[in-house]
């Protein structure tokens, strides 16, 4: 197993200048020294005495419209990007400014300013102102917004405040247009405080307030653009100062009030490149990182693919050895059961044979002795005779023949019960045999001849060729050698009796054969018992190993044989018991113990 | 020859009364039937049994069976001969009645002729 490791990858932009934490300070310690050397500046070049031309005036505006546009189309650009409204109002903002910009240098420009009414100052200080103020108002709006951000959006959509700045920007830029154009402005320098020029102070007093917001809001803190915004506030605010305090166009403090505004565009400018160029390089890292990630993504997926088909098979093994187990515990249950009902059956068999030779011992001893006394007293009855009418003697003699043949009927018929008892004794098995390794071959041989010779002794003229085919590689099985004989014994005197049967019905021209062969598979041993006698019915096959099924005349079979023999070798011993025959031509018993 | 025969089957006593008519009559035998261990062991006690030779008892009988009569016999009267007839003829009771000192296991149904015969071997014997 393979573990992931996505540190490996490069390294965010926030560690690209240090710790945010560092990046701050740096950032704090900037804005401070750029303001004292603002300020420092303003101290020692105001005093200075360079008086420039409308020429000169018209070169620096132009290159502050430019700038002025630029920042506001990348900042419109932004703005759909983002959708924010901080972008909105800062877009508007510079662009807006810009096009005021466009027309303050228009209107300034020396050869066009006389086709305005008002004089020339009035004309480049108002047009200057317009800009001025509405550049403060935006950005100061655009804090505002952000700011106010959940009041504004509960009440106002987007899209609604972006059709309204949209609309409001045009009309105030007109009005702009129409004032310069058509009225006579006031001069723009009133004293106030020792302010050459309150307008500019207000417009400064927007910036002021821009800035602070923007610090407060401390997004510069990480935030390229706004960081850079601080600075350009930090010129603008410079530049409102100079203007602010200018006496009349052209002088020192209007050209570095001019200065500090396209530093204030600039400063914008290369904030939103440098946004821009981070976005890019980011946008790479990103590509390189989600390269890599999806690289180890999919050798992740791979591995899992890997684990999932490892522990998959592991269960599958599981699964089989449960499956084994549960198989195993239903056949030991099988076999327990089985063992129990055998038991049982066996205990019953013998508690009813047992207890029936009680009244049989009765029946059978008081018969003869019956038998006895009728006996006797036909003898007596033969001393009158004489006396008697020829009937009654007649009708004496029926009576005792009868008498006669009744008793020993039930004499006969007692022994044939004992003989069944007997038999059903024979079936009870000894309860606490146990299996031990048994040379197979050799029982069975052994009851081949036991079998045999019991026939041979109810029936001298009884033969039979017996063939055997023994597999001497069978070697010592581990078996109930007491149950087995007891099945090897129970087929063979079915055979023996088979073949019996067919000698009674076609006589000397019948040759029975008897045949067992014993062969290993690998799996089990196979014992083939096969007989050439009467062979089993089609009818009678399906039933052969139920218990108490017989097809011997009645008292020739308890009907108990084969239904043991079946659960000897298939539940006790985990073999196989089948048969297969043909009607009066063979009847073969497998028997299927398996090796281990 | 007195024999004393312990059995719960009271058709006994018709049994061996009529087989062994002759004998009775002749007074070659003489019988006398107890129909439970326990009975087969307060007859014991009497007089009356001071002759008692053989004795052929039963072993599945309410209350004592034949085994423990038969255990407690040859411990007290260890002289007299005992006989066990037993419809239950397994081999685990054979065991036990030789392990006891039986001198003799017949199965039931008795086959009376063969019993006859041992019993007048016996008589032979002891006569």
């Amino acid at each position: 197993m393979q573990s992931t490791h996505l540190s490996s990858l490069p390294k965010s932009e926030d560690s690209r200048l240090g710790s945010p934490d560092k990046v701050a300070s740096k950032r704090v310690r900037f804005y401070i020294f750029l303001s004292i050397f603002l300020a420092i500046s303003y101290y020692f070049l105001s005093g200075i005495t360079w008086e420039t031309s409308s020429f000169f005036h018209s070169i620096i505006e132009t290159t502050a419209c430019m700038l002025a546009i630029i920042v506001g189309l990348l900042a419109l650009v932004r703005y759909y990007a983002k959708k924010s409204f901080t972008y909105l109002f800062i877009a508007m903002g510079f662009l807006g400014a810009g096009l005021l910009d466009i027309y303050h240098t228009v209107v300034t420009t020396a050869s066009i300013a006389p086709l305005f009414p008002s004089g020339i100052q009035p004309l480049f200080i108002w047009s200057w102102t317009a800009s001025r103020s509405f550049l403060a108002s935006f950005l100061f709006f655009s804090w505002l917004f952000w700011w106010g951000e959940s009041w504004f959006v509960k009440r106002w959509k987007l899209e609604t405040v972006e059709k309204f700045v949209y609309i409001i920007s045009p009309i105030f830029m007109a009005a702009v247009f129409i004032i310069v154009l058509e009225i006579f402005l006031p001069s723009p320098y009133f004293s106030v405080l020792g302010i050459t020029r309150p307008a500019d102070a207000v417009a400064g007093i927007f910036f002021l307030l821009a800035l602070f917001g923007y610090l407060y809001k401390g997004n510069w803190k990480k935030d390229e653009v706004e960081h850079w915004l601080i600075i350009s506030i930090l010129f603008f605010i410079a530049t409102q100062v100079c203007m602010a305090f200018s006496p009349h166009i052209h002088d020192m403090k209007f050209n570095l009030a001019h200065f500090f505004k396209d530093a204030g565009y600039i400063a914008m400018l290369t904030g939103l490149l440098l946004s821009m160029f981070y976005l890019f390089k980011d946008s790479q890292r990103l590509n390189i990182n989600l390269a890599a990630a999806q690289k180890e993504l999919k050798q992740y997926s791979t591995n899992l693919e890997e684990i999932v088909a490892e522990r998959t098979q592991d269960l599958a093994v599981k699964n089989q050895e449960l499956e084994s187990a549960v198989q195993k515990l239903l056949t030991t249950q099988n076999q327990l059961v089985t063992q129990e009902k055998l038991a049982s059956l066996g205990a019953l068999t013998a508690g009813i044979a047992h207890e029936l030779k009680n009244p049989l011992n009765f029946v059978n001893n008081f018969s003869v002795l019956a038998l006895r006394n009728q006996n006797a007293i036909e003898k007596i009855i033969d001393q009158y005779k004489t006396s008697l009418t020829e009937q009654d003697t007649a009708s004496i003699d029926k009576l005792t023949a009868k008498i006669k043949e009744n008793l020993t009927l039930v004499v006969d018929q007692g022994k044939r019960a004992d003989t069944i008892i007997k038999r059903m004794l024979e079936h009870s098995r000894s309860e606490d045999a146990k299996a031990e390794p048994t040379d197979v071959n050799a029982l069975l041989e052994e009851y081949i001849a036991l079998a045999y010779h019991g026939m041979r002794a109810q029936d001298t003229s009884f033969n039979v060729t017996i063939e055997k085919d023994l597999d001497k590689e069978v070697g010592k099985l581990n078996i109930i050698a007491s149950d087995i004989s007891r099945v090897f014994l129970n087929i063979l005197n079915n055979a023996f009796y088979a073949v019996i049967q067919k000698k009674k019905q076609l006589g000397e021209a019948y040759q029975p054969i008897l045949s067992v062969t014993s062969k290993t598979d690998g799996k089990y041993l196979n014992i083939y018992i096969r007989d050439n006698g009467v062979g089993i019915p089609d009818y009678v096959l399906p039933k052969i190993f139920l218990p108490f099924f017989t097809t011997r005349p009645v008292g020739q079979g308890t009907g108990l044989g084969l239904s043991i023999s079946h659960d000897i070798i298939v539940q006790e011993h985990k073999g196989q018991l089948s048969v297969s025959s043909k009607e009066g031509e063979f009847a073969e018993f497998l028997i299927q113990l398996p090796l281990k | 020859m007195k024999i004393l025969v312990v059995d719960d089957e009271r058709a006994v006593k018709p049994l061996f009364s009529q087989w062994f008519e002759d004998e009775i009559d002749s007074g070659t035998f003489d019988f006398h039937f107890s129909y439970s261990a326990e009975e087969a062991i307060e007859y014991l006690k009497n007089a009356d049994s001071a002759d008692i030779i053989l004795i052929l008892s039963d072993i599945n009988m309410p209350g004592m069976n034949g085994i423990e009569l038969l255990k407690l016999i040859k411990k007290t009267y260890p002289q007299l001969i005992v006989m066990i007839v037993t419809a239950y003829g397994n081999e685990y009771n054979y065991n036990l009645a030789m392990k006891y000192g039986a001198d003799g296991f017949i199965e039931k149904p008795i086959d009376l002729p063969t019993l006859k015969e041992k019993i007048l071997q016996f008589h032979k014997n002891n006569t």
